[in-house]
């Protein structure tokens, strides 16, 4: 008796939530009620609408030019089966026009389990390789994307700038520890 | 790649050679990433201590790599691939439909308008009823579209649906009724009762075919209930005007009385049909179950409307509770301004103003709450 009441104490709770337009905290309480209770129409149903809702939302800020909105409410789409193709599609385009060079690896390295299916993850990290500063972290890291997209023009000139500054940049620090 | 220092030429030069004896002309491009693996593999083993002479031992192992696939390429411009797909991603600065196009002077001069003027041509009532009028187009064009008769079904339909309803006043009363000849009077019963009907069920169901138009940024739900509304004025006054020239040919009626008058009551019936439509289609998103309901209201409405008869023709505790309904009232208001012979005593300009704000209103209401529903977001 206790579980049905905590069952549609919780549903409530979510679907108010979604009415308010609170779809991080109404997905919350419905994955949360699946890992509880498993699967059933309703809930199916609801993580649906709430999927489709962020799919239109998400569109709707792509349509508006409001790239981290997209992000925003494209993220929770990435794993999601109906909706993940358009989510990593929006979701790498938003991030490759509104990120600068270090946030953008930082973001999509942070997603790349969801991400890394897509050829537009590893063209969108070749294109800011040579951007990023002169760390070894940041040199296998364009090591890493040629592995996956092998002769890349941008990412291989990215990678030269790269190694080049590195070079630099031990060559100085070498001068200034020289008496 | 002006100031970068270059990479040895002769360490590319052996990696590219290695891996040239390895790959045939043909060779899938699994095969190729196994043989880059094997390569890189082997360079690892082998790097100097020092890590930028690693780096640079490694870089030329890409560069080897880079000219092996530039071989296997069909165009060998690799950046011609990138730029292509640049072009129809709505994120990148080379999107295609965000370049400004080369437009020859006569299309230059339409289109290349101050800020001033293009905010005029997209804003304002008249952008608005040009919205419109493009959706209901459409949505015209749409439908005629299902048949090869179409469009002669869509002047068709509605004809003989009113021809119907006058025969059916033409059994009732042979020749008039309540001073009105019986055609004409059904005519204007007829036109009246359909068009706030197809307005109400134009505005309830939403849109329709036109509901994927609303992935257009500026087109609202608002555009798309009026457009699918607007069918009903549009298609009734052409029928009624052809109906009621056929009677004035024959003699049966005359010029209306106060032509002015008649088309106000026409425009209110059609804005309460689409004050009505709205109001219900906000109950249908709330409980679906509502469609059912309305049907049933729509044919009380129907009966209560004065198809058939005036309500100075009814008993009276029977009169009165016809006269809630305002459609009888605007039908009765619109029978006056066309016949000389008949002038309404029950029906009330006030009562009817009284509902047509109610109404508008609500519909109003409705409107702006249901803009602010995510279900109401089209998926």
């Amino acid at each position: 008796m206790t579980t049905i009441i905590s069952y549609t104490k919780r549903l409530r709770a979510a679907r108010t939530a979604f009415r308010e337009r609170d779809t991080d905290t109404a997905r919350e309480l419905a994955l949360g009620l699946i890992a509880d209770h498993g699967r059933d129409d309703v809930l199916d149903a609801f993580v649906g609408a709430i999927n489709r809702y962020l799919n239109a939302t998400m569109r709707a800020a792509l349509r508006a030019g409001d790239h981290h909105g997209v992000m925003r409410h494209g993220e929770p789409l990435l794993a999601e089966p109906d909706h993940r193709d358009a989510a990593r599609a929006a979701f790498i385009g938003a991030a490759r026009a509104a990120l600068s060079p270090e946030d953008r690896v930082t973001t999509l390295r942070n997603l790349e389990s969801a991400l890394e299916a897509v050829p537009d993850y590893w063209t969108a990290l070749a294109e800011v390789v040579g951007d990023l500063p002169p760390l070894p972290e940041n040199i296998e890291l364009g090591f890493e994307v040629l592995e996956r997209l092998p002769g890349h023009d941008r990412g291989l000139h990215g990678l030269h700038t790269l190694v080049d500054r590195y070079r630099q940049a031990g060559a100085r620090q070498t001068m200034n520890v020289e008496p | 790649m002006t100031d970068l220092q270059p990479v040895d030429r002769d360490a590319i030069a052996a990696a590219a050679a290695r891996l040239d004896r390895e790959l045939t002309a043909d060779a899938s491009r699994e095969d190729r990433l196994a043989c880059y693996a094997r390569l890189r593999a082997e360079v690892a083993v082998d790097l100097p201590a020092d890590p930028a002479d690693a780096f640079t031992r490694r870089l030329a192992v890409e560069y080897a790599i880079r000219d092996i696939e530039r071989r296997f390429e069909v165009g060998a411009d690799s950046n011609a691939t990138s730029s292509v797909w640049d072009m129809v991603d709505p994120t990148s600065p080379e999107y295609a439909l965000s370049q400004t196009p080369r437009l020859r002077e006569p299309v230059r001069r339409l289109f290349e308008v101050t800020e001033r003027e293009g905010s005029r041509r997209s804003t304002g009532v008249f952008y608005r009823m040009r919205v419109m009028l493009s959706l209901w187009l459409r949505a015209i064009n749409h439908e005629a579209s299902q048949d090869r008769i179409g469009y002669i079904w869509l002047i068709l339909d509605p004809l003989i649906h009113v021809m119907i309803i006058c025969f059916v006043s033409l059994f009732i009363h042979p020749r008039n009724i309540y001073d009105m000849p019986s055609y004409p009077f059904g005519v204007v019963g007829a036109c009246f009762w359909l068009t706030f009907r197809t307005a109400v069920t134009g505005t309830m169901f939403g849109g329709g075919v036109l509901r994927p138009q609303l992935e257009h940024p500026v087109i609202r739900r608002f555009d798309i209930m009026m457009a699918r509304a607007l069918n009903a004025p549009i298609v009734y006054i052409g029928v009624g005007a052809f109906l009621m020239g056929l009677a004035m040919w024959l003699n049966l009626t005359t010029w209306p009385v106060n032509l002015p008058g008649f088309m106000a009551c026409f425009l209110t019936v059609w804005l309460m049909g689409l004050f009505y439509g709205t109001l219900v289609n906000s109950l249908i998103l709330h409980y679906p179950g509502f469609r059912r309901v309305n049907g049933f209201v729509i044919r009380l409405i129907a009966i209560m409307s004065g198809l058939f008869y005036v309500s100075e023709q009814l008993p009276e505790p029977m009169r009165g509770l016809m006269l809630l309904n305002p459609l009888i009232h605007i039908v009765q208001l619109a029978r006056t301004c066309w016949f000389a012979t008949y002038h309404t005593r029950d029906a009330d300009p006030l009562y009817v103003l009284f509902w047509f704000l109610a109404l508008g209103l609500l519909a109003l209401t409705c409107l702006t709450l249901d803009e602010k529903r995510p279900e109401t977001v089209r998926a």
